[in-house]
């Protein structure tokens, strides 16, 4: 058993120890990308990477996982976390889209995480918006995040019409990496990147597959606002669809829905509730927080460790 | 010892003084170079290191043949170690030539040199005071982002600047000496003068300067202009838009440099000595790893002797000159030559003085307004002309009058050509511009707000009688009077504590401030895109500053040329 800490509930016991979906409620923004930071500081430092096993780590970019981020690069300025046996692979990246361009996703990447970590460059991998060949890209892509061992953990965020990286509604379920043309919901609100001219926002971007996303040994989302409220419902409260592509994950092992209270908006009374309640186990998953300063008192007290894979 | 690319040609004339002579070489496009060799050496460079400085030449041919010979010039690099007696001292330099292979355009040489980051600081860029890490590489600024996922490669060492801040390196347009040292003083022995000063005011954070000067007789100009060879900072002090040093024992640049102004794609001097504070050094400055232009270096600045008898201050009123009948050729025949000057103070008033304002502004030179009575129609016209600074705004001109400006008045003039403003020096040393003055200027016109010096010889001594030009000054304190009169001489407060009163005065703000002193005098120069800056590209020259201002180290090519002493280890 993975899970070898005593909790004073069966009940608890068993929800955490299923495989099943989470869903963790957090008051406001700041405090959801806390608890998820916390819970990718929590995997990374369990898992033990090392230079013959690296934690392979997939990455999402917009403004939900800004927060996230915020708080890893803390965690790396006070030493508790390192990235240096990390892989990364990022979930997309416009077409046409010149690297250095402000709005292009490497350049997001390297201002708001890698340039304020310690990660090799070679160990971050992000589509080629650019490449002669993009169909030939995407297969790279793939090969290399087979050749990595697969994703490890998948951090995801989702659109309000629920498309998961540019996975668009109607997309497969089971698509791999892809050139993919963006909905109309997507040009109008990236509009707002690029000086609102429409003519300026990229039409087609390179992306994973919900099938890539699916082949991840975890999966967290991150959902926060008001308007994604919708979303989110769709996501976990309705049936498995292609036009909500972030509801394939119902069906994938594991799971774990982030959200903030705004984000629950449309969801029922009782799944809200059953959730909260579930906040005392689940919180369980980022308490007590690991460093990798006393990575070696923790083996060492391995009785202690509450779960890990 | 004979550089890559470059055979010898003939042996030139002796040179002055400290036993230099210029060795003619032309290198292998048929342009000009000459090394100015000490002659106690007979050859270039000292004769111990001549073998290994053969060695490296010879790498550097190789890698010639990859990147083309412009390429192998630009990667050649080469250090003097600390000279063991001082500056100035004949037959001091010790050395060894460094072929760093730096700044191939793409080349291996620009992918092997090191990287060096440096973090927790701020640095100013753009006008803001960043939480960013400068990254370094060949002497230039580097985007760390293109390293990172273009070549895939991380810093090959860390420096923690301890959060200070990370300005451009200061640039004096105006100073007239230091030291004891005199740019104006016809000695045989100039080019020791300018490198002393050069390495002194590192200290002052300047990491560039133009010397400058003062109304002199036609030899003077003739014996000293000659000897003030144009070059980059180095190790070995800062760089004259246009310096250099004595007991270096060898300088190339390339003599087409003029007409003035043009950049060239091969540049002199900069330096090497790492951690050498004092070792005088120099280089092949060539492009940055993306190729760019070299940038064009300054020169030396002369503030007369076409200026007012009126408004002449400290300057000998039996040098001034007029304009005769061919202007232009009498400005070339008082000066001699105008290839390393790159500023000309003159009076707009006098007769002509818009032929010369276009024939020098046609030929790069950068022509300042100062020393003058002029009104503001005539000012304006100048400017109309070419004119492109004030010398030393309030000083030496006539007093604001609100029917006639004056030379002050084109701060805020409609009548500029347009997309063209007035650059205009101030000196904020507490005693030449009044703090009220200052910020009316400052706030009329900030853009244009060039700090300077105007540092007199005794820049850096005490108190007592000094020389500048033809004349005595006397030195109380923060002041420095003609001897035996009530008037001012020109400065000998240090650039660093220009820049903190000024910005005490005005309360311009900390980035304003600094870039009053770095980025505004590059864009009068038309440098911005090398100096004054530390945009991805430009030259690596920067002052490592803490909170008030105070200067703790400085940097030149991205390497450490001074420190301060509570910093060292």
């Amino acid at each position: 058993m993975w899970f070898t800490c005593n909790f004073s509930s069966n009940t608890h016991y068993r929800e955490i120890c299923q495989n099943k979906m989470k869903l963790i409620i957090l008051d406001h923004y700041s405090q959801a990308s806390e608890w998820a930071a916390k819970y990718i500081r929590n995997r990374i430092i369990q898992f033990n990477p090392g230079p013959d096993k690296y934690f392979t780590l997939g990455l999402p970019t917009g403004s939900t996982p800004l927060g996230c981020y915020k708080k890893l690069i803390e965690y790396y300025r006070n030493g508790d976390l390192s990235f240096q046996y990390v892989k990364t692979f990022n979930m997309d990246e416009y077409v046409g889209l010149p690297r250095d361009h402000p709005e292009s996703y490497h350049s997001f990447m390297w201002n708001n995480f890698f340039k304020h970590i310690d990660i090799r460059p070679e160990n971050t991998h992000i589509l080629d918006g650019n490449a002669a060949d993009l169909q030939a890209e995407c297969d790279a892509f793939e090969e290399k995040i087979q050749a990595a061992g697969g994703v490890e953990l998948f951090v995801g965020g989702i659109g309000p019409d629920g498309h998961i990286a540019f996975n668009e509604p109607g997309s497969s379920l089971v698509s791999r990496t892809r050139v993919k043309t963006l909905a109309m919901d997507t040009i109008l609100a990236n509009a707002r990147f690029f000086d609102g001219d429409l003519a300026k926002v990229p039409t087609m971007a390179l992306t994973v597959g919900v099938g890539t996303v699916m082949d991840a040994r975890e999966v967290m989302i991150l959902i926060t606002g008001a308007h994604k409220a919708f979303a989110l419902y769709k996501a976990i409260e309705e049936g498995v669809s292609h036009m909500w592509t972030v509801s394939a994950f119902q069906q994938h092992p594991r799971t774990v829905f982030v959200c903030d209270e705004d984000a629950t908006l449309e969801l029922k009374v009782k799944t809200v509730k059953y959730f909260k309640g579930l906040m005392l186990v689940h919180n369980k998953l980022v308490d007590p927080l690991y460093s990798i300063k006393e990575k070696e008192t923790e083996k060492s007290q391995s009785s202690k460790k509450p779960y890990s894979d | 010892m004979e550089p890559p690319s470059c055979r010898p040609a003939a042996r030139g004339p002796p040179g002055p003084g400290a036993e230099l002579c210029p060795i003619k070489f032309s290198d292998v496009t048929g342009r000009l170079c000459v090394w100015l060799a000490r002659r106690d050496w007979g050859g270039v460079g000292p004769p111990a290191k001549r073998a290994a400085a053969s060695l490296r030449s010879r790498r550097a041919r190789r890698s010639r043949g990859r990147a083309g010979h412009v390429g192998a010039l630009r990667q050649l690099r080469v250090t003097w170690a600390r000279p063991r007696c001082g500056a100035g001292t004949v037959g001091a330099g010790s050395g060894a030539f460094r072929s760093a292979g730096l700044r191939m355009r793409g080349g291996q040489g620009a992918a092997r040199a090191p990287v060096l980051q440096f973090t927790n600081c701020r640095i100013l860029r753009g006008g803001a005071l960043l939480r960013e890490d400068l990254w370094v590489r060949g002497g230039r600024v580097l985007d760390p982002e293109k390293l990172f996922f273009e070549e895939r490669r991380v810093a090959d060492e860390q420096r923690d600047c301890g959060g200070c801040i990370l300005a451009p390196g200061f640039i004096d347009v105006q100073i007239n000496g230091g030291f004891g040292v005199d740019f104006s003083q016809a000695t045989e022995d100039v080019g020791s003068g300018v490198a002393l000063v050069a390495r002194r005011i590192l200290s002052h954070g300047v990491t560039s300067f133009c010397p400058t000067l003062v109304t002199s007789p036609p030899e003077v100009y003739h014996k000293v202009l000659p000897q003030i060879p144009v070059k980059s900072g180095g190790p070995h002090g800062a760089g004259v838009l246009g310096e250099w040093l004595t007991p270096l024992p060898a300088l190339l640049w390339e003599a087409p440099w003029g007409p003035v102004g043009s950049p060239s794609p091969i540049q002199v001097p900069n330096g090497g000595g790492r951690g050498g504070h004092e070792g005088p050094g120099w280089g092949v400055q060539g492009g940055g790893p993306a190729g760019t232009i070299p940038s064009p270096p300054p020169g030396v600045h002369l503030e007369g002797p076409f200026i007012s008898r009126e408004k002449r201050g400290a300057h000998p009123e039996a040098h001034l000159r007029s304009f005769e009948a061919n202007a232009f050729q009498d400005v070339l025949a008082t000066y001699g030559s105008l290839d390393n000057v790159r500023i000309v103070t003159l009076a707009p008033e006098l007769g002509r003085s818009h032929e010369v304002i276009r024939a020098l502004t046609a030929l790069g030179i950068c022509v300042s307004l100062g020393h003058s009575v002029a009104d503001l129609g005539t000012a304006e016209e100048a400017v109309q002309s070419g004119a492109t600074f004030i010398t030393h705004l309030f000083n030496a001109m006539l007093p604001f009058h609100h029917r006639d400006p004056g030379i002050v008045g084109l701060l805020t003039s409609d009548q500029l050509p347009p997309g063209r403003h007035i650059f205009y020096g101030l000196i904020a040393d507490g005693m030449h511009t009044n703090p009220a003055a200052l910020r009316i200027a400052h706030r009329a016109h900030p853009k244009g707000l060039v700090l300077v010096t105007d540092a007199v010889p005794a820049l850096g001594l005490g108190n007592g009688r000094h020389t500048l030009g033809q004349q005595e000054v006397e030195v109380n304190g923060l002041t420095a009077y003609v001897a035996g009169t009530k008037t001012l001489s020109g400065s000998i407060a240090p650039m660093d504590a220009c820049v903190r009163h000024f910005l005490r005065a005005t309360g311009c703000g900390v980035e304003s401030a600094l870039e009053a002193a770095s980025l505004h005098p590059a864009r009068l120069l038309g440098l911005e895109k090398h100096k004054g800056t530390l945009d991805f590209g430009a030259d690596a020259d920067f002052v490592v500053l803490d909170d008030s201002l105070h200067v703790r180290a400085t940097y030149i090519l991205g390497e450490l040329v001074w420190q301060a002493e509570v910093a060292r280890q």
